[in-house]
This record gives structure tokens, C-alpha cells and sequence, in this order.
């Protein structure tokens, strides 16, 4: 590899790193939401990341980078056959087990977990962009619907939530 | 009226809290993790290795099994139109799982439904290979034993080779069924959700 194109490549890693720093407690999250325990996040976090390096060259900036990180991530979550583990889960966002409650600080998040996952996938995907207080346009444009169809979906999904708390 | 309201306030209030708690989960990410960048690129450029392996694996299996198929053609005297036929039979396997296994769903440029719909697609594929694959192969299987009994005088060893087709052929089938059938029903759930985003 010539010196040129390892400076390019060196930038790039840096602008790649740079990216999933500020971004990835968004990803981590995501993975999270569909996922049933720690192994499966960080195998999920993995995928995601892969995606997002293999489409960083071809991101031309049309969307918000919140946008794409956001609907690589969800892809990747809605595509990942988890059953099938080609490669052992590797940490590479080290230093937290979201699904250890034994000190009972994360038992908000296990709360918010168990209520999110209980709806199917593309359900999940329009919540959690809701919550991140994203436009219904911009809801509309990561899953693939009009945003009057998300308007209607978010009405439905928010019934299913009430229904669900009503049940505890 | 009253209870009305106070049934939309109960669900705004619960969904500040999901709101709130969310927040939460993002900062206790924030705080509590760091980024092991060179784990992160290890993990890529394994990926990326492991994407041109399996390449070459497709590649080096039929480099392999049809030389193979030609050696057993020739020391069973089988006839020269049934060896063409199981080599084009296995070439085209290879491929068909080849293309179907690597379609690029291209992440950057679709949406999630989009997404889902090329998966369902892939996996239409898969179903129609297997479905397709599997009478061909019964069909091909009755055609070689034919073709072994004429070519293998020695009865004993005859009803071996016809034991252990057998054997493997029930093991291999069952296999293939049960994968079938998980597929279908993938395939199935995702036209479902597919469609209830769409309604």
C-alpha cells in the first residue's frame, strides 16, 4: 500500500472512529432492544459497526449521520440470523453488562427493555426513534412509510405499551 | 371525560418515562464504556476475510467435487452422459447457492422495509433452490443406483453402496428438511410484519 493511500486510510479510520464514539450509545442501544442477552448485543454491536465500515464510503451525507447510523443499525438488527454465530461475541465496547442487575442500577433500563421488546421488530424500530424525539419524516424515511402511516402506527403502539402496563 | 383525560395523561406520563429512561440507558452507555478501536478494526478486517474465504471455499469445493465426481465416473464405468449431467447438476448448485448466499443487502440506501423485503426475497430463493434440488436429487439418486447396477457385478457390493446411499440420504434429507422448514417459516414472519407496517 503506497504512502498516500495509507494516509487515506488512516484518516478514514479516524473519521470512522471518531463517528462510532459519538454515536455509540445510539448503536448500543438499538442492539440492545433487540437483543436477549450481553453476548447477543456485543455480537449485534459487532455486525452493526462492520455495516457502517463497509457503507462508510458510499455515505454521501444526503441523510443526517444520526439517520444512517440509525438505519444501518436497524437493518443490521432486523437481518442478523442470531442463531447462527459464525465468530464468538468480541467486547469491543468494554465495560458494561446491561442485563446484570444484581446492583439494581439498571433495573430502569431492564424495565424499558422488557416493555420495547415485547413488540415486534419494526414496532420496536418506530418507538425508539419516537422516543429519540426524531421527526415523523425522518421515522417515515428509516422504516419506509409515510409519516401519516407512522402517525397511525405510534397511535397503535402506544395503545399496546398501556395495554401491556395495564396487565402488571 | 375525566377519566378520558386522565387516561391520555397516564400515557404521556408513561411515555416521558420510557422517554427519560432511555436517555438514561444512552448516558449510562456514555459513562460507563470505552471503545477498543483496535478490537474494532481487527473485527472488520476479519470480516472482511472471512467474506473472500467463503468465496474461495465455493470455489475449492467445486474444484474438487466435480474432479472427483469425473474419478468415480470412470471407476465405476458409469456412462459418459450421467458423469455430464451430475457435474452440470453440481455446477449448478454451487452457483445458484453462491448468488443467493451472497446478495448484497445494500444497508445504506434502504429502509428497514425495504430491507425486509429483499430478505424475504432471499429467502423465497433459498426455499425455491431446495424445493427445486430436492426432487431433482431423488430423481438422480434412482437414475445413479441404475447406473450402479449395471456397472457393479458383485451383488454384495452392490447392496453396500445402495445401504449407505440409503442412510445418507434419509440423514441428509431430514437435515435439509428441518432447514427448509425454519426458512419457511422466517420468510413467513417477516411477510407478516411486512405487511401489518404497511396496513
Amino acid at each position: 500500500m503506497g504512502r498516500n493511500e495509507k494516509r487515506t486510510m488512516n484518516e478514514k479510520e479516524s473519521q470512522f472512529t471518531q463517528i462510532v464514539r459519538e454515536h455509540k450509545s445510539t448503536i448500543y442501544s438499538v442492539c440492545y432492544m433487540f437483543s436477549s442477552d450481553q453476548d447477543e448485543v456485543n455480537d449485534l454491536f459487532q455486525e452493526v459497526l462492520i455495516k457502517l465500515w463497509q457503507g462508510f464510503d458510499k455515505f454521501e451525507g444526503r441523510s443526517a449521520m444520526r439517520t444512517w447510523v440509525y438505519r444501518v443499525s436497524l437493518n443490521t438488527c432486523i437481518s442478523i440470523d442470531r442463531k447462527k454465530k459464525s465468530r464468538p461475541a468480541t467486547t469491543i465496547l468494554d465495560g458494561v453488562d446491561l442485563f446484570d442487575d444484581s446492583g439494581g442500577e439498571n433495573h430502569q433500563l431492564a424495565m424499558l427493555h422488557s416493555r420495547i421488546t415485547q413488540l415486534p421488530p419494526f414496532d420496536r424500530a418506530i418507538v425508539l426513534l419516537w422516543l429519540e424525539n426524531i421527526s415523523y419524516e425522518e421515522i417515515g424515511a428509516i422504516v419506509g412509510i409515510s409519516p401519516q402511516n407512522v402517525s397511525v402506527k405510534l397511535f397503535r403502539i402506544k395503545e399496546r405499551l398501556k395495554g401491556l402496563s395495564a396487565k402488571k | 371525560m375525566e377519566n378520558n383525560f386522565n387516561h391520555i395523561n397516564d400515557n404521556n406520563e408513561e411515555l416521558a418515562l420510557m422517554r427519560q429512561q432511555l436517555n438514561e440507558l444512552k448516558s449510562h452507555i456514555d459513562r460507563t464504556t470505552t471503545l477498543n478501536e483496535g478490537l474494532m478494526f481487527e473485527s472488520i478486517k476479519n470480516k472482511m476475510r472471512s467474506v473472500h474465504c467463503s468465496i474461495y471455499r465455493v470455489i475449492a469445493l467445486g474444484c474438487v467435487a466435480i474432479p472427483l465426481w469425473v474419478g468415480i465416473g470412470f471407476y465405476w464405468n458409469l456412462p459418459w452422459y450421467f458423469t455430464a449431467f451430475t457435474i452440470v447438476m453440481l455446477t449448478a448448485s454451487f452457483t445458484a447457492d453462491y448468488i443467493i448466499n451472497h446478495m448484497d443487502i445494500n444497508t445504506m440506501d434502504c429502509n428497514m422495509a425495504e430491507t425486509a423485503q429483499r430478505l424475504v426475497k432471499m429467502k423465497r430463493h433459498r426455499n425455491i433452490q431446495i424445493s427445486v434440488a430436492f426432487p431433482i436429487l431423488i430423481l438422480w439418486l434412482a437414475w445413479f443406483f441404475w447406473e450402479l447396477s449395471k456397472s457393479i457385478p458383485n451383488d454384495t457390493e452392490f447392496k453396500a453402496m445402495i445401504i449407505g446411499c440409503v442412510v445418507g440420504g434419509v440423514i441428509g434429507a431430514a437435515v435439509g428438511l428441518s432447514i427448509f422448514f425454519k426458512l419457511q417459516r422466517a420468510n413467513d414472519e417477516m411477510i407478516a410484519q411486512i405487511k401489518d407496517l404497511n396496513s
